[in-house]
Formats: structure tokens, C-alpha cells, sequence
């Protein structure tokens, strides 16, 4: 019987595995944890209640919710994948980063407290700015620095949300405020929502730091601007838990909260128009995972039971795929060193395995029938169409189509296919085309045999009923038609979807050109004129004095006005802190 | 344009000869065009036989997926391409200058 939550296996290990050196023990290790983790999580009994105390609060971080089985799996399964294709890579943090974050994510999954969940976020944070640093280049450094400011803002949004939220149960006079399940504002106890209403702010702070990590825009704009941006591995891992544990904790707090199917929408149609125009293959699969989440957050909004076993079937399918087809960037990336669509090209000729798994991936993602994103993707439309919601049931299908059309059919097209490259490279090590391999076999595996997967999503079947049934003729028929018409308009078009040397301004715009544009350009200079201006007033005070003491020499040496340092005023600054501390216990 | 002759069986075939085809023969695209667009239509056509239990008025006519698919990614290329593009497109090194 396991006591403790499983995803402490990959935390705890990550502490360990720097130990071991770079050799075959390291590397098994490295496979070992997640599948322990695995293991552990199918061996926790469905009536586990820890408790552990911290200061005067009971923590649970071991508590079934409904969600938890289904994302603490994929976590597990997505770290074994990612180890797997990382074996061979040579950098000595990444991983321990890597594991730190992925099980950071699997005890948030168990949290059944909002403290516990609070620690485990921001320790995600932490281990996956590790990952994106560890990318290795100048970019990736100041991609990191913005992807970790942007996480820490979310965080201290959360926290300010929870702790007011906290404080006002307290009030209240409820013993236990930090359990989960004061948290779950959803559709009825969320008036806040409504700007009329005289909700309180909490719900808002909270539902902002988790959109933030959504990848919703306008707060979504970090995960384009770093997860490309880390290494080829670093990415696959990057693609995985952040945006899917944002969507298990809204699944938790905030399912039916009709904001959220409009937050859903924009998210699917803002990651096709992103990925249309963007040149970077990593990038272009980037903007897909917002639209992917998009599906998801959307059904999160819609609350049925059916939409929510969709988002969360949808999340696990997800998972896979999007690794997939990241990999299978990565190994391109690795195998040439480019990552512009505008450099690569004809790949087909030498990297069948990568180009196969790519495209298996591709048609995942575009829930083609037979694959894993077919028996997930359609419990979302489904749910709308059977709550009569016209307009969502409209953009998720029009997003349906538009997934085939910039990421189906253009992240292999430009790739493998259009012209000649040129380059003649070799499908990547055999641990990078064994993960692969792993991971399309489970896309089309899902896809045909989905009952595993059906039976361990947050409200499975009771009756004898089936929870859903994927292959009716109808909805077959109906796929392929949107799918394979939305192909005909990609080599209509493809004229106008040729790529070039360009980016598409995203809203991190504003803290990477904007606010430091305005800081050099406005603010630098009146700062610079008003030094100048002091300067020059105590210069002319130094003069004045010299022509009054008629003493020039000694004058010039006299301390009128002398800086102090940071230092110095930090140290002053934490005295009196410390003083104040002393005087508070004190009193 | 050629294929390795060193690796045989299963790789080389996983090498997709007709791409190689499509990119060196103007007829097997033509062909291949052809092909397409007649399963395009075969599809559309489909919806007269298979039945489609409609949950809104739209999605029971025949040839509705067929035509929203290409009439939404029409709409979203061009959306994309002429209105969203032009103001917002910079050189790809715009944040390194």
C-alpha cells in the first residue's frame, strides 16, 4: 500500500539522479522513476487520506479527486516517454529539472488541499524554467527570465486569491479553509464572475494565476516565446504538464464557469492564426498546444459530466501526440540543427521513421479516425452540440478543421515534403526513435482500443450503457469530410501559406519591446537629465564654497554629497527588519 | 532525388516512393489531384446515404462538414494572412537587434 504521494518518487529522485554520474547506472535510473512512479500511483487504494501538519495546518496531499487517476497516469507515462528520448542527451541538470517538474505536477494531482497544490505549482515553476535554461543558448537564458518572471506574477496572483479567500472563510468561521473543496467555485458559486455581482475578488485572482499557466491569451504568450526556445528534449517535457495541470486544477475549481467556453474558443482560434503564420517548426507545434488546450478549457466551461470526461480523455491524448510530434521536431532539430521551416524540406528522403511518427502524430492531433484524438477531441463537441450551444459547437469544429490545416497537414508538409533541402540527415539515436515509436504506437492504440481510457476518466460509465461510442458511421463520415476538405484548402492555398523570414507580434510584445522601448526611449532620458541636473547644482555648490573658503585644494576633497550604496542601504533596510522582528516576537 | 542503396526492406519502403513520384513527375500529381478530388467528392456525397442525427438545423444538411471545413480554413488563411499579418509581422530577428 503506498501512503505518500507517488509523484514525490520523481521529485525525491531528482535530488539523486545528479549523483550518479552520466554512466548506464544514471540511465536506468532515469528510466526506473517514472515507471515507479507509475506503478505507485495505480498501487495508492481508493480510500487514501494523509495527513501531514505544517505549522497549524493539516495538509492532504494524498486524496483521490475525480480528475486524478487519468492525469496522474499521463504525467507518470509522459516522464517515462520524455526519459526515454532524453538518454542520450548530455546535459546534466536537465532531467533532475525535468522530473522535478513532471512530479511536481503528479502531486498536484493529489493534492487535496489548496496549500499542497500552491507548493507543487510553483515547484513545477521552478523545475521547468531549469528545463528551458537548460536549452543551453544566450536565447534561451532570457527566455527562461521571462518565462519565470511571467510564472512568478501568476503564482503571487494565485496566492493573493487564495489567501484572500482564505482569510474570508476564516471570518466565516470555517475550521478547515484550505481543503480543496471550498475552492470549487464552478457554476453556481461563482457569481464573481458576473461584473454586476458583488462577488468578491478571490475567485478572479485565483482563475487568472491558473490562466496564466493555461497559456490563455493575453496571459499565454510566454509559452511560444519559451518553450521553442529550450532543448530538444527540454521541449517534449516543456510541452507536457504546465498548460495540462492548469487544466486539471480549472477541471477541480471551476468546471461550468461559462467564462471559460469563451476562454476555450479564443484559445482554439488564436493558437490556428498564430501557427499559420509562424515559420518555426517547434514553434508552430507551440501555438498548437494552446489550441489544443483551447478544446479542453472549453469543455472544462461547458461542465457537463460529457464534456468533462472529454476534456480529460482529450488531455491524455494530448499529452501523447503533442511529445510525439515534438519529438519528432526535436529529432530533426537535432539531426540538422534547423528549426526554420524556411531552411528544412525533403527530409522524407532519410528520416522515414521520424517523418512516419511525425505524421502519425500529425493525424492524432487532428483527430483523424483510428487515432487517439478522434475518441477524445469529440466528447467536447459532442457535449456542446447535446447542450445546444450553437456558437461553441461552430468555432470547436471550425478549430477541428483548422488543427488538420496548421498542424495536421503543415508540420509535416514543410518538413519532410514541399521542396528539397537539400539535407540528407539520418533518423536520430535509437532512444530517440524507440520513444518515438512508443508513443505513436499508443496514438493509433487509443484510438482503437479507448476502453482502458474511457474507464479511468473522472465520471465513467455506471449502467451497462457505454460512456461514449467514437465509431458511429455518421461520425466517421463526418470527420474525414472536414478533415480531408480542410486538405484540400492547405494546397489551394499554400501559395499564400508559403513560409517567410518573419514572427507574428504576440502580447509579450509589451514587456519585450513596449515597456523597455519606454524605459530607454521616454523615462531613461528624464531620469539622465534630472542626475545632470543634481550634478551640476552640487558641482556649483563645490564652486561657490571653493570661492568662499578661498581654499581650492582642500575644498575639492570635502564630502559634500556622497553616494551610497545598494549595499549598504540593504544592510541598513534588513536591520531594521530585524529589529522590527525582534520587537514584534518580543511584544 | 535518389534513395539510399545501401537500406532495403521495410525502411526503404518507409521511405515513401511516391513522394519521390510526386515531386519528379508532373503527371503522377495531376493523377494524384484527380484521385484526391474524386474521394473528396465520393465523401461529401456519403451523407445522403449515412445518416447524421442533427443537433442543430445546419449540421443535417448534406455536404455540411464537407463545405465548413474548406469555407473555415479558407476564412482563417485569409484571416491570418491579410488582416492579422500585415500590422503584426516582423523580421524573425526583431527581438535580437
Amino acid at each position: 500500500m503506498i501512503e505518500f504521494p507517488p509523484g514525490l518518487i520523481l521529485v525525491l529522485g531528482a535530488l539523486i539522479l545528479p549523483l550518479l554520474g552520466r554512466g548506464p547506472v544514471m540511465r536506468a535510473f532515469s528510466l526506473l522513476l517514472p515507471l515507479a512512479t507509475l506503478a505507485a500511483v495505480w498501487m495508492v487504494p481508493g480510500d487514501a487520506q494523509v495527513t501531514w501538519s505544517f505549522l497549524d495546518l493539516e495538509l492532504r496531499p494524498l486524496v483521490w479527486n475525480a480528475p486524478t487517476r487519468v492525469f496522474a497516469t499521463i504525467f507518470s507515462l509522459m516522464a517515462f516517454g520524455g526519459a526515454l528520448f532524453a538518454l542520450n542527451q548530455p546535459r546534466r541538470v536537465e532531467l533532475p529539472a525535468a522530473f522535478m517538474y513532471a512530479g511536481s505536477a503528479v502531486c498536484v494531482t493529489f493534492a487535496g488541499d489548496i496549500l499542497t497544490l500552491f507548493m507543487f505549482w510553483e515547484l513545477m515553476a521552478i523545475g521547468s524554467t531549469i528545463v528551458v535554461w537548460s536549452g543551453g543558448t544566450p536565447e534561451a537564458a532570457k527566455a527562461g527570465q521571462r518565462y519565470v518572471a511571467v510564472h512568478l506574477v501568476g503564482g503571487v496572483v494565485l496566492m493573493a486569491g487564495i489567501l484572500a479567500h482564505v482569510f474570508a472563510l476564516k471570518a466565516g468561521g470555517v475550521a478547515d479553509p484550505i481543503a480543496l473543496r471550498y475552492f470549487e467555485f464552478g457554476p453556481n458559486g461563482f457569481d464573481a464572475l458576473s461584473f454586476a455581482g458583488a462577488g468578491d475578488i478571490a475567485p478572479w485572482l485565483i482563475l487568472i494565476g491558473v490562466l496564466v499557466n493555461a497559456a490563455t491569451p493575453p496571459l499565454g504568450s510566454w509559452l511560444a516565446d519559451a518553450y521553442p526556445e529550450a532543448s530538444e528534449s527540454g521541449t517534449v517535457f516543456l510541452s507536457a504538464f504546465t498548460t495540462k495541470t492548469a487544466v486539471y486544477v480549472l477541471m477541480i475549481l471551476f468546471a461550468g464557469t461559462e467564462l471559460l467556453i469563451y476562454a476555450g474558443m479564443l484559445m482554439a482560434v488564436y493558437g490556428i492564426v498564430y501557427a499559420i503564420l509562424e515559420n518555426d517548426m517547434r514553434r508552430i507545434l507551440a501555438y498548437s498546444i494552446v489550441n489544443q488546450v483551447g478544446f479542453m478549457v472549453c469543455g472544462i466551461g461547458i461542465g457537463t459530466e460529457m464534456a468533462l470526461n472529454g476534456a480529460a480523455a482529450h488531455a491524455f491524448a494530448h499529452i501523447i501526440y503533442k511529445a510525439l510530434l515534438l519529438m519528432s521536431a526535436g529529432s530533426v532539430l537535432y539531426m540538422t540543427g534547423k528549426r526554420k521551416c524556411t531552411d528544412l524540406g525533403g527530409l522524407y528522403h532519410t528520416m522515414p521513421i521520424t517523418m512516419w511518427c511525425g505524421i502519425i502524430g500529425a493525424l492524432a492531433i487532428s483527430s483523424f479516425p483510428w487515432t487517439s484524438g478522434f475518441v477524445s477531441k469529440s466528447m467536447i463537441s459532442q457535449a456542446a452540440a447535446d447542450g445546444h450551444l450553437f456558437l461553441p459547437w461552430m468555432v470547436l469544429t471550425a478549430a477541428s478543421a483548422g488543427v488538420f490545416l496548421h498542424a495536421g497537414i503543415k508540420f509535416p508538409w514543410f518538413v519532410f515534403f514541399q521542396k528539397d533541402s537539400g539535407l540528407r540527415p539520418k533518423d536520430p539515436p535509437w532512444n530517440m526513435k524507440a520513444a518515438m515509436l512508443l508513443f505513436a504506437f499508443l496514438c493509433v492504440a487509443l484510438g482503437l482500443g479507448y476502453q482502458p481510457l474511457y474507464d479511468i476518466l473522472p465520471y465513467p460509465a455506471t449502467g451497462p450503457e457505454p460512456l461514449y461510442e467514437p465509431y458511429s458511421a455518421s461520425h466517421i463520415v463526418s470527420q474525414l469530410q472536414l478533415l480531408l476538405w480542410s486538405g484540400l484548402a492547405f494546397f489551394l492555398l499554400l501559395p499564400i501559406l508559403k513560409r517567410t523570414l518573419t514572427i507574428t507580434l504576440d502580447f509579450d510584445w509589451f514587456y519585450r519591446a513596449f515597456f523597455p522601448g519606454l524605459w530607454r526611449r521616454a523615462l531613461k532620458p528624464v531620469v539622465d537629465l534630472l542626475v545632470n541636473l543634481r550634478d551640476l547644482f552640487f558641482d556649483e555648490c563645490i564652486k561657490v564654497g571653493r570661492a568662499v573658503t578661498q581654499a581650492d585644494a582642500l575644498a575639492a576633497q570635502i564630502p559634500i554629497f556622497r553616494e551610497w550604496s545598494l549595499g549598504s542601504a540593504m544592510v541598513l533596510t534588513t536591520f531594521v527588519l530585524f529589529v522590527y522582528l525582534i520587537v514584534g516576537f518580543l511584544h | 532525388m535518389s534513395v539510399d542503396p545501401h537500406d532495403k526492406g521495410l525502411i526503404a519502403q518507409l521511405r515513401a516512393p511516391w513522394a519521390s513520384m510526386l515531386a519528379e513527375s508532373p503527371r503522377a500529381v495531376k493523377a494524384f489531384w484527380v484521385a484526391s478530388i474524386l474521394i473528396l467528392i465520393a465523401l461529401a456525397l456519403a451523407d445522403v446515404v449515412v445518416h447524421h442525427h442533427a443537433h442543430f438545423e445546419i449540421d443535417g444538411t448534406p455536404g455540411f462538414y464537407s463545405l465548413y471545413g474548406l469555407g473555415a480554413c479558407v476564412l482563417m488563411v485569409v484571416v491570418s494572412k491579410f488582416v492579422v499579418s500585415p500590422p503584426l509581422k516582423r523580421k524573425d530577428t526583431y527581438y535580437n537587434d
